[in-house]
């Protein structure tokens, strides 16, 4: 599979789809629980900055690319933590407005590295969130607050996790404030 | 603090405090093995048994219960009856090798105190495995100095950059310099799990490699590394106090890239298990 590609094509969708294209850069903070068969549960602290794009107007598919860092989780009595890991996510997914909160559900996976090694994994992703506008900054640019459940289905763990977003989405003119 | 985040903050600090909490060590035991003086004289190494007696002393001086065998002491039937004799202890094991390593069929090897010219005699990485597992231990953590020991080390789930025969000089360079290039494989990997023994197992060489024993720092330079990232604290790359088989690995690894390989065309590189897990081996003063 040929990574570029795939992020080139999809670029090339959302720039000629027609529909109503909002950006936007989403910074979020929190934390995983991961967990490996016959061995105890550990908690990390995580986070992740995307570039969203979210196609159509309060509802609609979204595309997200984005950095990622789980750290290294607290040691067990074994003395034993899963490893932190960094990586390049890709996913897509649906959007839809209720009232203030925008809701959505996304897939998609995650290429990482383990920190201290040369080792490289993949493994796919859900997450399921929401936000409500904040604020908006200036005319163009508005600032939404929420909180995001992720879930890695690693091939030998499991993350679940929670975290708390803040997005800074690029409003189109004829939405933004007059 | 709104009625919002308030909570929220809760949940962040307990979070990050249960983070920062380290455990009390718990029982650590180690096997350490050195064979040198092998049967004959066509085969002997010089450094392999200082190498034993050095991680003894680095290893008892940071908290570890240590049984140690050299040369005649250190035969498949000692170090079989060794890893036996621990059917039932709690806590993190650590099992060293330095002397030959060799293939059995393709299938990686350390090589015992009396086989020097019986392959069968041999400790394949499966059966080394198996002992482990027969001995119903799961904190296992095996560090091998010997050559072709990355075929100990399995990669999980994951894809390792570094392939079996490192080096400029063998066209055996880091495989992805950019995660985009090692996605593929990567799927692949994922796609292909299917479950690996847990253990975590740091190698001095790849399974297709020789590692090497200096006379300027006395040791294999392999162990030489381990040595000073334990005893010089730099193995503790965070410096969050605690050492752990990953920064040791990366530690091991720099080192033998810069201080060796930089000046031998004999050139290698350490290799690391792929497991999600990583252990803390001893606290950093």
């Amino acid at each position: 599979m040929n990574i570029t590609v795939l992020t080139l094509a999809s670029l090339l969708y959302i720039a000629f789809s027609g529909l109503t294209v909002t950006p936007s850069l989403t910074a979020s903070a929190g934390a995983g629980v991961t967990d490996q068969r016959g061995f105890d549960s550990a908690v990390g602290a995580a986070g992740s900055f995307d570039l969203e794009f979210r196609l159509g107007d309060d509802g609609g598919a979204l595309v997200r690319y984005g950095l990622s860092h789980q750290a290294a989780t607290a040691y067990t009595d074994d003395w034993y933590r899963y490893r932190g890991f960094t990586g390049l996510t890709m996913g897509a997914g649906y959007y839809h407005g209720f009232g203030p909160i925008e809701a959505y559900a996304l897939g998609g996976g995650q290429v990482a590295k383990y920190e201290n090694s040369y080792s490289y994994f993949w493994f796919p992703f859900l997450e399921l969130g929401g936000s409500v506008p904040v604020a908006v900054l200036g005319d163009r640019i508005g600032v939404k607050a929420g909180v995001a459940i992720p879930v890695y289905f690693r091939a030998d763990a499991v993350t679940a996790g929670a975290k708390a977003t803040v997005s800074f989405t690029f409003l189109p003119s004829s939405r933004s404030r007059k | 603090m709104n009625r919002t985040v308030r909570p929220l903050a809760a949940i962040l600090a307990l979070l990050a405090s249960s983070a920062c909490s380290m455990p009390e060590a718990p029982a650590r035991t180690a096997l350490v093995f050195g064979v040198a003086d092998y049967e004959g004289t066509g085969h002997d190494l010089t450094y392999t048994d200082d190498d034993a007696n050095s991680v003894t002393t680095m290893l008892t001086a940071n908290g570890w219960s240590v049984t140690k065998g050299l040369d005649g002491n250190a035969d498949a039937g000692d170090i079989a009856n060794a890893i036996t004799g621990l059917a039932g202890i709690e806590g993190i094991v650590l099992f060293y090798f330095s002397g030959h390593g060799g293939l059995v069929n393709g299938e990686s090897a350390i090589v015992p105190y009396g086989t020097i010219g019986n392959e069968s005699g041999w400790i394949t990485a499966s059966e080394l495995t198996a002992m482990f597992k027969a001995a119903g231990l799961e904190n296992v953590v095996i560090i091998l100095d010997s050559c072709y020991s990355g075929g100990f080390v399995e990669d999980g789930a994951t894809v390792d950059a570094i392939p079996d025969v490192f080096g400029d000089n063998d066209s055996g360079g880091i495989t992805y310099t950019w995660f985009v290039d090692a996605t593929g494989d990567a799927i692949r990997g994922y796609m292909g799990y299917e479950g690996d023994s847990g253990y975590v197992v740091i190698s001095a060489a790849g399974a297709g490699e020789s590692s090497y024993e200096s006379d300027v720092y006395g040791h294999g330079i392999f162990t030489y590394a381990l040595l000073q990232g334990a005893n010089s604290r730099e193995a503790d790359l965070n410096v969050d106090g605690y050492a752990t088989t990953s920064e040791l690995y990366a530690y091991c690894a720099a080192f033998i890239d810069r201080y060796w390989n930089s000046v031998s065309s004999d050139d290698y590189m350490p290799h690391l298990s792929g497991t999600a897990r990583e252990y803390a081996l001893w606290a950093v003063d």
